[in-house]
C-alpha cells in the first residue's frame, strides 16, 4: 500500500521483567502511543546480539528500540549492564560507517514506568520519522 | 631492559640464526617454529629442531604469507599444551594476537618461548615476489627504509602500525634503533634473562633504543590519523559501504586468515544464520533493480562486530582479499573507535580482558537513550 | 524455517470488546490462516474463559494440532492457563505461545484501527515463525531444601516465622537491630481497639525465641543471597555485639554503671539509651550489645570498662569482628517494614529546631504507659503538661511537588488514636487535628475517629499548616481551615506531625542482593498488584508487611501469614519444577573460548577440560541467555530461544505489505 507520508518500521527488543511490563502497564493504562513499534518479548536485554538488531536494520527496520531494567533492577543481577556492552560496540559501529547509529536506541525502563515507556516510544517514532527510511535500505525502496 | 648487543657485519641473517642454533644446542628449547624460507623464496612456518638447520630460517623477512603465526601457535596448543619445549619466533603483531588467542583459551603458552623480532614493516606477498625477482633481498630494503626513513611500498597496516617492537614476549630481535651491523636481543622476561646468561651474554640497556622507536611512532601517528580520517569519508554511509563491498565475491578468505576468528566454523557460513532475505523478493526497488548486498554487508558488519574490540590491526584480511578491497580500511577504523571506548589495547597483557567478556557497573553511559 | 506437516491452530481473543473493540479480529483470523503451517484460526469473545479454554482443547484433539498461538493479553497473565490447558490436550506446553495484541496493540492504539489490526498480524505472525521451532519441554527437576528464610524482625517477620516454623519448617529469622518487635514495640496503643502492643505482641515475640524451629539472628544482616527457588544460599552476617551472648543474661547491671548516654533508637530520640544497652525491657534476645561508635573503650582501645567490672557472668568481651554463617533455604520472605520520615525535612514546621514539635512516633512513646515520662504527656522542652496540643496530617504525604506523592494510609487512624488518648490523659487540655481528607476505610475505623470527634472532642480542622513559630512557651500554628475559607492562628503547647511513612532505609541495597525489584517510591514490587501481592517476580521470594506498601498491624499480619502460607505450599513438596528455558552447548560448534563462562552471573557454565567446550549446569541456569548473546559462534544458545528464531521473528516484524 503506497502512502504520502513515511511511516517507519520500528522494531523492539523488550525484557520480560521490567521493559515489557511497562508497555503492558502502558497498555492497561490506556496511553496512547504510534503503532509504528513492533515488539519481540525477551528474557533479558543481556540475550539481546547486537546481530539481532544488525539484521534487524538490513531487513528493514527503520528504528530499533531496546529496552531493559534500570541499573541494579535487572532480574539477571546485571544483564542490562551485559547489554550496555553490545549496545555501545552495534552502536559505535554503525557511528563509524556513518549508519545513523541514532536509529538504534538503548533505554533503562523499570516495572513502573509505564507511561514513561509510552512517552519514549512516542518520542523514538518521531524521531525516526524525522530521520526519514533508513539509509540500509532506502537506496532500494520506494518509500 | 637489559639485553645483548651483537655485532653482525653484513651477516645479519646468519648471525641470529647462529644465535637460534646455541637455543638448541644448549637444550634451552627443543624446537623452534619460525618463518622458514621456501624454495620460491618466500617464508612458510616450520619446525626446527636440528642446529645445524637453522640457516633455513628467515626471522626478518618482511612478508606474512598465509596465516599469522598465532594462529599457528593456536592449531597447535588449542587441544593440549605442547609437552616438548617450543621457541617460538613471532612478528609483533603475531604476539598481541597470540594474547588474545591466550585470553579466548586458543591458545596455551605451556612449554612456549616467545622470541619477538621488530617489524618496521611488511610487503604485500606479490610485491615481495617482485622485489625477489629484481634480485633484491627484501630486508635490506627495509634497513635502508628505516635509515632513510619511511617506505611506501609496505602494506598498508603496516604503514600505520604502531608497534613495530614486540610488547610482550620472553625474547627481542631487535633492529630499530641499532646502529648499523648490529642487533639488539632484549630479555623481557626472568626466562628470557636466564636464557641470555646461561648462554654468556654480556647484559647491558639501550636507551637510545627507545628514543628511536618513540620517533617512528609520533610519525604514524600522524599518518594514521590521516589514514583513518580519510577511511571514514570514504566509508561514510550507505552508499560509501555498497561501492566498498560491490566487487566482494563473499569467498570469507579476509575471516579464515582473520587471527581473531578462531570460531571451528563463522557464525556467518553457518546454518544457524542461513541469511536469506526473503524481503527483497516484496520490496519495490526504487531504481528498478536491487544490488544483493545486504548479506555482504551483514557479514563484513557482522563480523566486525565480533572481533573488532580484540582485532590487532595486522592487515591479513585485507592482504587476504582476492578483489584487492582495501578492508584494513573498514576493519581497523570499527577496530580503533570501538578499542578507545573501551580503552582497550589488545595483546598488551594477558591478564587484561576482552570487552566481550566483561562490563563495569559505572560505564558507557552515553550509549543509554 | 517452515516444516512439513505443520499444524498450528491460532485463536484470537476478543477479551470482550478491550481487544475487538479496536482490532478487527476477523481480518487477523482470515489473514493468519493463509500463513503456512496455520491450519485452523479462529476468534471468540473470552479465550480464557472455560468454554474458550475448552475450544482449544478440542481443536488441538480434532485437528492433530502440533502448535497453538493464543493471540490475547500479556503472558504474564494467561501464558500458563493456555499451556495448562493445551497439556490437558495433549500438547507439550511448551508448543504454545502467546501473542500480546491486548496491552501492546489494541489498548494502546485505540481508535486506530487499521494500524492495530497490522500490527496484531505482524506480532502473532512472529509469534508463529518462534513456535516453529519450540521444542516440547519438559521441566527441570530441583530438589528442594524444606527452610525459610524470614529477613525482618517486626512482627510481619515474626508471624511469618511463626507460621512457618508450626507448620514444621525450619525458620531462619534475620533481624538487624538488637532486639525483633519492630515498630509494632514502640506504639503507645494500637487502633482500633487501644490493646496495648506489649501485652498482644510481646507473647509473639517470646514465642518466636522459645521455638525449636526458629533460629533468630539478631543485631544481624543479609551479607549475600545466591541460587534460586528451593535452593538459596544465605550468608547472613551477625554483626559484633562485643558481648558473649552464651554467657549474658540480660540482668542489666552493664546498662546501670555505663557513663554513656546516647539518643535512645527504640525511644526515638526523646530518651538516651547507654552505650551498652538491651533496647527495651520486653527486648528478644534478652542480651546486651555495645554500640562501638560510642562506647569509651571501643572508640579509645583502653579505659572505662565499667560495665565489664560491674557484669556478674563476664559476659563482656570488647572483641570480636562478628561472624558470617552461610545457611540454605528453599523461600525467603522479606518483611522489612518501612522508616517514618526523617529529622529536619520540614523546616516550616520547625521540626527538628523546636523541642515541642514532634513526630507522631515520638508522641506514641509520649503515651506509652513504659516510655520515659510514664505514660504522663509532658513537654520535652520544660515538663508541663501540654493544654493545647495540635496535630497535623499529611506532612510529606500525598505532596507530589515536595515529597511523597503517596497515601501514607496509617496516619489518619493513629492520629485519631493519638489524639484520643491525649484526652484521656489530659481531660482539660484541648487536641486539634489538620487533615486533608479522613480516610478511615477498615473494620471499626469510621466508628473510631467518629468517636474521637464526639465523645473526645477532638477539633477536626480541615486544611494544611503554613508555619509554625515559637512565641515565647508557646507555638503559634498557622493554619487554613478549607471548609469555612478561614486562616486560623492556634497558641499550642505541643505540634505532633504524622510524617510520611518511608521504605525501610537500606531495602535497596537488600533488593539488589536478592534480586528482586523495587517500584518508584522504593517499595517491594510485586508480581502483580491484585492477582500475585505476596510474591516477587523472582521465583520463592515472598513479600510480607509495609516493605510492599504501607499497612497496619491487621493487614501486615494477615499478609504475613499469607507469605507464610505461600512459602509452606511451596516448600511442601520433595521436588520442584523449574523452568527449561535453560542454554544448551551445541558442542561440535563450541571452540571453547570462554567468553560464556566470563559472563555468566551464575557460574552455571564451565569448560570442559578434555573436550575444550562449554557446559551448562541446568540447575544453575537461570535463561537471561547473555551467554547466548556473547557466543561469536552462535553455539551456545537459550532453548526456544534461538537465533534462528529470533532472525525469524525479526523477518516476520520487518515484512512489507
Amino acid at each position: 500500500m503506497e502512502k504520502d507520508y513515511f511511516e517507519p518500521v520500528i522494531v523492539g527488543f523488550l525484557c520480560r521483567w521490567c521493559a515489557a511490563a511497562a508497555a503492558d502497564a502502558a497498555g492497561t493504562s490506556r496511553l496512547h502511543y504510534p503503532p509504528n513499534i513492533r515488539p519481540v518479548r525477551v528474557n533479558c536485554s543481556g540475550f539481546i546480539d547486537p546481530v539481532y538488531i544488525l539484521r534487524a536494520l538490513l531487513e528493514g527496520a527503520d528504528g530499533v528500540f531496546v529496552a531493559g531494567c534500570r541499573p541494579g533492577d535487572c532480574h539477571y543481577v546485571d544483564g542490562n549492564l551485559k547489554a550496555r556492552r553490545r549496545i555501545a560496540i552495534l552502536k559505535e559501529t554503525l557511528k563509524t560507517l556513518g549508519l545513523e547509529d541514532q536509529r538504534v536506541v538503548f533505554e533503562y525502563i523499570s516495572t513502573s514506568e509505564g507511561s514513561r515507556y509510552a512517552e519514549l516510544v512516542k518520542k523514538f517514532t518521531e524521531k525516526i520519522r524525522g530521520l526519514g527510511p533508513s539509509p540500509l535500505k532506502k537506496k532500494f525502496l520506494t518509500v | 631492559m637489559r639485553g645483548a648487543l651483537l655485532e653482525t657485519g653484513e651477516e645479519t641473517r646468519r648471525t641470529i640464526n647462529n644465535f637460534l642454533s646455541r637455543l638448541l644446542q644448549e637444550k634451552m628449547v627443543d624446537a623452534i617454529l619460525a618463518p622458514i624460507e621456501t624454495s620460491t623464496g618466500l617464508v612458510t612456518p616450520g619446525f626446527v629442531t636440528n642446529p645445524e638447520k637453522t640457516h633455513i630460517i628467515d626471522v626478518l623477512a618482511p612478508v606474512i604469507p598465509g596465516v599469522a603465526m598465532a594462529t599457528v601457535v593456536s592449531q597447535i596448543t588449542h587441544e593440549k599444551p605442547v609437552e616438548k619445549r617450543l621457541g617460538v619466533i613471532l612478528k609483533p603483531c603475531d604476539i598481541r594476537a597470540l594474547v588474545e588467542l591466550v585470553k579466548f583459551q586458543q591458545v596455551n603458552l605451556e612449554n612456549i618461548y616467545l622470541i619477538g623480532v621488530d617489524c618496521y614493516g611488511t610487503y604485500p606477498v606479490i610485491k615481495y615476489k617482485e622485489i625477489l625477482e629484481k634480485g633484491n633481498l627484501p630486508v635490506e630494503n627495509v634497513f635502508e627504509a628505516l635509515n632513510k626513513g619511511g617506505e611506501t611500498e609496505f602494506r598498508d597496516s603496516c604503514k600505520v602500525c604502531l608497534n613495530p617492537v614486540p610488547i610482550y614476549s620472553d625474547l627481542c630481535i631487535g633492529y630499530i634503533g641499532i646502529e648499523k651491523g648490529k642487533l639488539f636481543i632484549e630479555a623481557r622476561t626472568e626466562k628470557g634473562e636466564e636464557f641470555l646468561r646461561k648462554l654468556g651474554f654480556k647484559l647491558l640497556e639501550l636507551k637510545e633504543r627507545n628514543r628511536a622507536v618513540a620517533e617512528i611512532l609520533r610519525e604514524r601517528e600522524t599518518k594514521r590519523e590521516k589514514y583513518f580520517g580519510e577511511a571514514e569519508k570514504e566509508l561514510n554511509g550507505m552508499e560509501g559501504i555498497n561501492s566498498f563491498f560491490e566487487d566482494c565475491i563473499a569467498c570469507h578468505n579476509c575471516m579464515e586468515v582473520c587471527p581473531i576468528c578462531f570460531c571451528k566454523e563463522c557464525f556467518f557460513d553457518s546454518d544457524r544464520y542461513s541469511y536469506v532475505n526473503q524481503n527483497y523478493l516484496e520490496w519495490n526497488p526504487l531504481e528498478g533493480t536491487v544490488p544483493m548486498l545486504q548479506a555482504k554487508v551483514q557479514f563484513h558488519v557482522g563480523r566486525a562486530v565480533h572481533m573488532a574490540s580484540s582485532c590487532v590491526h595486522c592487515g591479513l584480511c585485507e592482504q587476504a582479499c582476492p578483489q584487492d578491497i582495501a578492508l584494513y580500511k573498514l576493519f581497523g577504523l570499527i577496530a580503533r573507535n570501538i578499542q578507545r571506548i573501551f580503552n582497550y589495547t589488545p595483546g598488551r597483557s594477558v591478564e587484561e580482558k576482552p570487552p566481550v567478556q566483561e562490563f563495569k557497573e559505572e560505564e558507557l553511559k552515553e550509549f543509554i537513550g | 524455517m517452515i516444516k512439513v506437516n505443520e499444524r498450528i491452530g491460532v485463536f484470537i481473543c476478543h477479551c470482550g470488546l478491550n481487544i475487538a473493540g479496536t482490532v478487527n479480529v476477523e481480518k487477523v483470523a482470515e489473514e493468519i490462516s493463509k500463513c503456512k503451517g496455520v491450519v485452523h484460526a479462529e476468534h471468540y469473545i473470552f479465550m480464557c474463559s472455560d468454554p474458550g479454554q475448552e475450544k482449544v482443547r478440542q481443536t488441538i484433539k480434532e485437528k492433530k494440532l502440533d502448535g497453538v498461538i493464543v493471540a490475547a493479553c500479556s503472558p504474564d497473565l494467561h501464558e500458563h492457563t493456555f499451556r495448562s490447558a493445551a497439556a490437558s490436550a495433549g500438547l507439550n506446553p511448551y508448543r504454545v505461545e502467546i501473542a500480546n495484541i491486548r496491552e501492546w496493540v489494541a489498548w494502546p492504539h485505540e481508535g486506530k484501527g487499521e494500524e492495530a489490526t497490522e500490527k496484531a498480524i505482524k506480532i502473532i505472525d512472529a509469534a508463529i515463525e518462534k513456535l516453529r521451532d519450540n521444542m516440547a519441554l519438559l521441566p527441570v527437576e530441583v530438589p528442594v531444601t524444606k527452610k525459610v528464610l524470614v529477613i525482618g524482625g517486626g512482627i510481619a517477620g515474626i508471624q511469618a516465622a511463626l507460621d512457618c516454623a508450626d507448620a514444621g519448617l525450619d525458620v531462619y529469622l534475620v533481624e538487624r537491630g538488637q532486639s525483633i518487635g519492630g515498630k509494632m514495640a514502640q506504639l503507645s496503643e494500637t487502633f482500633p481497639t487501644l490493646d496495648c502492643p506489649q501485652c498482644i505482641e510481646t507473647p509473639k515475640m517470646t514465642a518466636v525465641a522459645q521455638h525449636p524451629k526458629i533460629h533468630l539472628y539478631a543485631y544481624s544482616e543479609i551479607e549475600d543471597v545466591n541460587g534460586y527457588v528451593g535452593n538459596f544460599k544465605v550468608k547472613i552476617k551477625r554483626k559484633p555485639t562485643f558481648v558473649d551472648w552464651d554467657k549474658c543474661t540480660g540482668c542489666r547491671e552493664c546498662m546501670k554503671v555505663c557513663p554513656v548516654k546516647v539518643p535512645s533508637e527504640y525511644e526515638r530520640g526523646i530518651a538516651d539509651r547507654k552505650a551498652i544497652y538491651i533496647s527495651f525491657p520486653q527486648a528478644v534476645p534478652n542480651k546486651a550489645v555495645i554500640d562501638a561508635e560510642n562506647c569509651i573503650r571501643m572508640k579509645y582501645g583502653k579505659g572505662c570498662g565499667l560495665c565489664a567490672k560491674n557484669c556478674p557472668s563476664k559476659a563482656i568481651t570488647f572483641e570480636g569482628n562478628g561472624s558470617i554463617e552461610e545457611v540454605k533455604v528453599g523461600a525467603i520472605i522479606v518483611a522489612t517494614g518501612f522508616d517514618v520520615m526523617g529529622v529536619n525535612s520540614f523546616g516550616e514546621y520547625g521540626y527538628g529546631k523546636y523541642k515541642d514539635v514532634l513526630d507522631a512516633l515520638q508522641f506514641e512513646r509520649l503515651l506509652a504507659p513504659a516510655g520515659p515520662t510514664s505514660g504522663k504527656v509532658l513537654r520535652p522542652s520544660d515538663g508541663r503538661e501540654p493544654k493545647e496540643v495540635v496535630f497535623v496530617q499529611c506532612v510529606g504525604s500525598r505532596d507530589p511537588d515536595n515529597w511523597h506523592p503517596y497515601c501514607s494510609k496509617i496516619c489518619c487512624m493513629y492520629i485519631a488514636k493519638q489524639a484520643m488518648l491525649y484526652k484521656h490523659a489530659v481531660p482539660d487540655g484541648q487536641a486539634y487535628v489538620f487533615y486533608i481528607d479522613i480516610r478511615a476505610d477498615g473494620k471499626g475505623y469510621e466508628e473510631f475517629v467518629h468517636r474521637a470527634m464526639t465523645e473526645d472532642g477532638v477539633i477536626y480542622l480541615r486544611g494544611k499548616v503554613g508555619k509554625i513559630v515559637e512565641e515565647g512557651d508557646k507555638l503559634r500554628v498557622y493554619g487554613v481551615d478549607t471548609l469555612t475559607g478561614r486562616n486560623v492562628v492556634i497558641d499550642a503547647d505541643l505540634v505532633v506531625l504524622a510524617t510520611a511513612v518511608e521504605p525501610s532505609k537500606g531495602i535497596d541495597d537488600l533488593a539488589r542482593k536478592l534480586r528482586i525489584q523495587l517500584d518508584q517510591d522504593g517499595w517491594l514490587s510485586e508480581a502483580h498488584l491484585k492477582l500475585r501481592p505476596l510474591e516477587s517476580l523472582t521465583s520463592g521470594i515472598f513479600i510480607a508487611g509495609a516493605a510492599q506498601y504501607i499497612k497496619d498491624i491487621t493487614d501486615t499480619v494477615s499478609q504475613a501469614s499469607g507469605a507464610a502460607a505461600k512459602a509452606i505450599a511451596l516448600l511442601s513438596r520433595d521436588k520442584l519444577e523449574k523452568e527449561p528455558i535453560v542454554a544448551t552447548v551445541d558442542e561440535e560448534v563450541c571452540v571453547g573460548c570462554g567468553n560464556c563462562v566470563s559472563i555468566c552471573t551464575y557460574n552455571a557454565v564451565e569448560l570442559d577440560p578434555e573436550l575444550k567446550v562449554a557446559r551448562v549446569n541446568e540447575g544453575l541456569c537461570e535463561g537471561c541467555g547473555a551467554c547466548a548473546a556473547t557466543c561469536p559462534s552462535g553455539a551456545i544458545q537459550l532453548i526456544n530461544n534461538t537465533k534462528k528464531q529470533i532472525f525469524e521473528m525479526i523477518t516476520a516484524l520487518t515484512r512489507r505489505d
